[in-house]
């Protein structure tokens, strides 16, 4: 009996366990969707609560809910944070179905039972920690750089969440690398979130519908990353009306239109956003050659098949492109498409499967002369099937499960001349293929009112498919130790000796985790609650980056015969308390996070084209431990947040300092963040928010030698010493306009026009940040510096953004 | 109206785009010094050598200071040649040396109580068969760097106008051997920043063997302009070295600068530098 039948029998048995035992008699089930009363999209996490039974559940992703209840005549109470709840009284003598809509607060609402909406104290008794969900709404108030709506610059000011680099959208989590972050857009995986070498996030604002990070406590569902997981779901569209909305910044714009196809059963939405800053770059002497823009599209169409089963079709495509003068370009891009059927199968068993297409690709261009000169691509192509079920058995009990099956296809490195007369020939690094398989088993259950527990267990495979030729190394390794060699008196050999070849299709080499999860929340009072997590995730693929920023140079590799899985174990404890009835939430959580196999890359590294990327990379260890303070206001003309980190994160790997432990390079000891945003009036909202933050580590120069007539820098140990501290104030102010009555025009019937301007002012006091601090001989006094090199002084911006 | 838009915009696109800098000053330890190894086994007569240098601290103004009574010896087919201190650090075979090709050479030296080791392999390089050169005319506007001899390559911008120089060879060794090629309006010898602008490095293995190909100096020259030529065969530890001090040197700071590392050295015992072995060829 192989490996995978042993894991199916234990998936099988386990839940067919939990479903006997949760077999019920005389029980009936209220099931349905949970939507926007004025979009028709489904909620996604909105309450359901029985007031008699002081119980209730909350929707999925798709907006479904199913509670299975004794007989009896309840009051259900249906709500959603900034929505107006409802309350129906139900008899549940029978299986009821009821879709309910929600309306934001401070529209007229039909529903005759309403009142005004409360904040509850889920994040005090749910039965997750290290999770944190922004709405969408708040993340618009937050002044970001350029006026650019986006969720990761809002999610880099939570505790535990790092930018790394001043302005840049790629974020470390709990010490973690920037490649420990599962990045799903629609359950497709981002490979590179990041646009204008990270200054903007592929998500378009306008397109999202909601959000949620995961720090720690990872359900069982989630899988492939160390650290994190940043879960982003599109709007599926207006299914009621036709509304478009937009915004008209100074360097860049978007548009969104959605509206049904068919009335209150399907809809679409697209959503478009391109720079134009480029335009102004022939006017400019010093920038006429250089040409940058980034372009993205979000679409998404949704059909209801009946009353059982549901179609999303979503995708994105994005496009980066830098040029720097006629000599060097570059490029990125993201393609993903998912097609998701839901289907319920009972009121208690929903479904959804998935099949999703995830691409990313870079090219860098070098044009020296006219017969040397050569394009270099690379890209990374995943082909996912997914099924995910999720059984309600009872308000204390639920089921998720299921499995997925992702092909993955690395194509590491392609060159092709540019011109015909290239002294450069064609070729390429062979192509990688993989295959990567999970199953899970999640269950949250109440043991009583106070305790409830959601604990799962994940299996991951991950398998290395030929064709393939596989180095053999001296040693059996591609990297070891030479104690008397190098300038510190050890250095890592590689020493190839020989290769086997794999042919097409065969498995020739095979990794698996298992990987258990746990959350237990114990409900101290109805505002207070201990928690604790255990989580352990493994990652197959791994980010090869050198750069201080997303440059298109970096590229992903996967496990293979010499790089290991790397793998993290986690454990967290948080008290969580609300005050003033749940107006102000307050939270410490401390963690501590062992990593193993890490992915260390070598000093001076050759990584570009290299066909033995093994040998520049070598096995490392991490720990990162922290304590994390957040208090947060959500309700209220006053609403906003504070979070403090104190926190460490080290590395170690053999040939790095000698062997010992070394800060990581985003290691920050103290994180500060406050965010505010104040409703003057009406029509005037004011925001604010300050970052104070310790230096990043990095690698500085102790001497200096001559070699070949040019003055060198001998460098010390990797990352031992701090640039200076890191503080930044931004501010913004958005006016509404008065809303005016607009013509019918085309699809759009009599509607009222909305607008409203956002000025904003980026690192208001003009703070000089240091991105990145290098050592230089200055060629006119020949004297060495340390130069300081900063990205961003003030940056005022004014953003236009319309609705009707 | 319009102008002062765009103006705005573009004083807007600048302060966004254009990232700053600043000397700052930082507190650095002193280092211990380490013996720096410049060595270069060459086929062109008497002119091999081995230069021996120490490293100081990073701010301190002191010169280089040469080492001069180290013992250097070269090795190659069980010979042992003796490499004499001529001076400002600098050791030199007896005259008349003129090393074999397609031949290890191993470096020892003993300085202070520490002994350095280091080897290479002297491969031979191929021939130029002839050198031409063709006139091509600007197409666009001239950008910065177009100025001056030896204007218009990799200073950015479009290449002004000029006789582009070509050379032509045919490679026969086998793939996995390396080549640098250095030229300037110059004498070679008095080049000092020759890596950056002025060196192409090739790995033949990307390249056609086996047939003729032209090589075509990334500048435009004018008439009256002179270009000195030096091409050397080297091993992949000189390949590396140079790739590692282009990766370090030429990448920009801020979003696109490479972590700092120390360049590689080939030399054994703890010392820094460099030790290869060059067949010539020069134009």
């Amino acid at each position: 009996m192989n490996f995978k039948i042993h894991i199916l029998i234990i998936l099988l048995f386990g839940t067919s366990v939990v479903f006997a035992q949760q077999k019920r008699e005389g029980k009936h089930t209220l099931s349905g969707n949970i939507k926007d009363a004025k979009t028709g999209e489904d909620l996604i996490g909105a309450s359901i609560y029985v007031e008699e039974l002081k119980t209730g559940t909350i929707t999925n992703t798709y907006g479904f809910y199913s509670l299975s209840l004794p007989k009896g005549n309840y009051s259900i109470i249906f709500s959603y944070t900034g929505y107006g709840l409802v309350k129906k009284q139900i008899d549940f003598s029978e299986d009821h179905k009821l879709n309910i809509e929600l309306a934001e607060i401070k529209r007229e609402l039909k529903e005759v039972e309403v009142n005004a909406d409360k904040p509850d104290n889920k994040n005090v008794s749910q039965t997750k920690m290290s999770v944190i969900k922004l709405d969408i709404k708040e993340v618009k108030k937050i002044p970001i750089l350029l006026g650019e709506v986006d969720i990761v610059k809002a999610i880099q000011l939570l505790p535990g969440i790092q930018a790394a680099g001043d302005g840049n959208t790629l974020y470390t989590v709990r010490g973690g690398n920037i490649d420990h972050n599962l990045v799903l857009l629609d359950e497709a995986v981002v490979y590179n979130p990041s646009h204008v070498v990270g200054f903007f996030s592929v998500f378009n604002g306008d397109a999202i519908k909601d959000f949620e990070i995961y720090k720690g406590g990872i359900p069982a569902e989630y899988g492939g990353r160390l650290a994190s997981v940043l879960d982003v779901h599109l709007k599926e569209g207006n299914s009621k009306e036709y509304t478009a909305n937009g915004g008209i910044g100074i360097l860049s714009s978007r548009f969104t239109f959605e509206g049904p196809i068919e009335k209150n059963k399907s809809s679409f939405i697209v959503s478009a956003r391109r720079s134009y800053y480029d335009l102004f770059f022939p006017f400019s002497k010093d920038l006429k050659d250089v040409t940058t823009y980034f372009g993205d599209l979000n679409i998404k169409t949704n059909f209801k098949l009946g009353e059982k089963d549901k179609l999303y079709i979503s995708g994105y495509m994005g496009r980066d492109k830098i040029g720097l003068s006629s000599l060097l370009g570059f490029g990125w891009g993201n393609y993903t498409a998912t097609a998701r059927w839901n289907h319920m199968f009972s009121s208690k068993l929903f479904s959804n499967t998935s099949f999703v297409f995830t691409n990313y690709d870079y090219n860098f261009d070098l044009n020296i002369a006219k017969n040397l000169n050569f394009t270099r691509t690379n890209q990374i192509t995943d082909y996912t099937l997914k099924t995910d079920l999720n059984y309600f058995f009872s308000p204390k009990s639920n089921l998720k499960f299921g499995g997925s099956a992702t092909y993955h296809i690395l194509d590491p490195g392609k060159i092709k001349p540019i011109t015909s007369e290239s002294a450069i020939t064609p070729d390429a690094l062979p192509t990688k293929y993989a295959l990567d398989y999970a199953a899970y088993v999640n269950h949250k259950y109440n043991f009583s009112s106070r305790l409830s527990a959601e604990y799962g267990m994940r299996v991951s495979i991950f398998q290395n498919i030929g064709s393939s030729t596989v180095n053999q190394y001296q040693n059996g390794t591609p990297n070891y130790l030479d104690k008397n060699y190098g300038l510190n008196g050890e250095i890592l050999i590689s020493n190839i000796i020989g290769s086997s070849y794999y042919n097409s299709g065969s498995i020739y080499n095979t990794n698996y985790g298992l990987e258990p999860r746990l959350n237990i929340t114990y409900l101290v009072s109805d505002e207070s609650s201990v928690k604790v997590s255990y989580n352990r995730t493994f990652q197959y693929l791994h980010l090869i980056q050198t750069t201080a920023a997303s440059t298109g140079q970096e590229f992903w590799t996967p496990t293979d015969t010499y790089i290991k899985p790397q793998m993290a174990d986690q454990v967290a404890l948080g008290y969580f308390r609300n005050f003033m009835e749940n107006a102000i939430e307050f939270s410490v959580e401390g963690y501590y996070k062992w990593m193993t196999n890490t992915v260390e890359i070598k000093d001076g590294a050759d990584l570009q084209f290299n066909n033995h990327i093994e040998t520049e990379i070598v096995e490392g260890k991490g720990r990162s431990y922290g304590l994390e303070f957040f208090v947060r206001k959500q309700r209220g003309k006053t609403t906003g947040w504070l979070s403090y980190t104190i926190s460490k994160s080290e590395r170690q790997a053999e040939g790095v300092n000698n062997g010992d432990w070394y800060a990581y390079r985003f290691d920050r000891t103290h994180y500060l963040t406050f965010v505010v945003s104040h409703e003057l009036s009406k029509r005037v909202n004011v925001s604010a928010n300050f970052i104070y933050a310790t230096g990043d580590s990095y690698t500085p120069a102790i001497g200096s030698y001559v070699v070949n007539g040019l003055q060198v820098p001998l460098y010390g140990d990797r990352n031992s010493a701090r640039v200076p501290n890191y503080n930044r104030l931004d501010l913004s102010v958005t006016l509404l306009q008065k809303k005016t009555e607009a013509k019918p025009l085309w699809l759009f019937e009599k509607r009222k026009f909305e607008g409203s301007w956002v000025f904003s002012v980026f690192n208001l006091y003009n703070q000089h940040n240091p991105y990145t601090i290098n050592f230089k001989t200055n060629p006119d006094t020949g004297a060495n510096e340390a130069v300081k090199t900063y990205l961003f002084g003030i940056v005022p911006s004014v953003t236009y953004n319309f609705k009707f | 109206m319009k102008n002062r838009l765009v103006l705005l915009i573009m004083i807007f696109i600048s302060m966004i785009l254009f990232s700053c800098q600043q000397i700052i000053s930082v507190d650095i330890p002193d280092s211990t010094p380490k013996l720096v190894v410049q060595g270069e086994i060459l086929t062109d007569k008497d002119s091999s050598y081995v230069y021996l240098t120490k490293s100081v601290s990073y701010y301190s103004n002191d010169v280089y200071p040469t080492v001069n009574n180290a013992v250097v010896t070269v090795s190659y087919n069980g010979k042992n040649v003796l490499f004499k201190p001529v001076g400002n650090g600098v050791y030199k075979p007896d005259s008349g040396f003129v090393p074999p090709i397609n031949t290890q050479y191993s470096l020892n030296i003993n300085y202070d109580g520490n002994t350095y080791t280091s080897t290479t392999f002297l491969d031979q390089l191929f021939n130029i068969d002839y050198v031409d050169s063709v006139y091509t005319v600007q197409t666009g506007g001239g950008g910065p760097g177009s100025g001056g001899p030896g204007g218009g390559g990799p200073g950015g911008g479009k290449p002004r106008s000029g006789s582009s120089v070509r050379l032509w060879w045919t490679d026969t060794r086998m793939p996995g051997k390396y080549t640098y090629i250095r030229f300037r309006h110059t004498q070679l010898e008095q080049q000092q920043d020759s890596f950056l602008r002025n060196i192409v490095l090739l790995d033949n293995s990307q390249t056609n063997l086996n047939s003729q190909i032209s090589f075509q100096l990334p500048r435009r020259y004018q008439p009256g302009d002179s270009v000195f030529v030096i091409l050397k065969s080297c091993d992949y530890n000189m390949y590396y070295f140079f790739q590692a001090y282009r990766a370090q040197t030429s990448s920009p700071p801020g979003p696109f600068q490479t972590p700092p590392a120390n360049l590689p050295t080939n030399v054994r015992g703890g010392a820094i530098g460099y030790f290869v072995a060059s067949d010539i060829r020069k134009l």
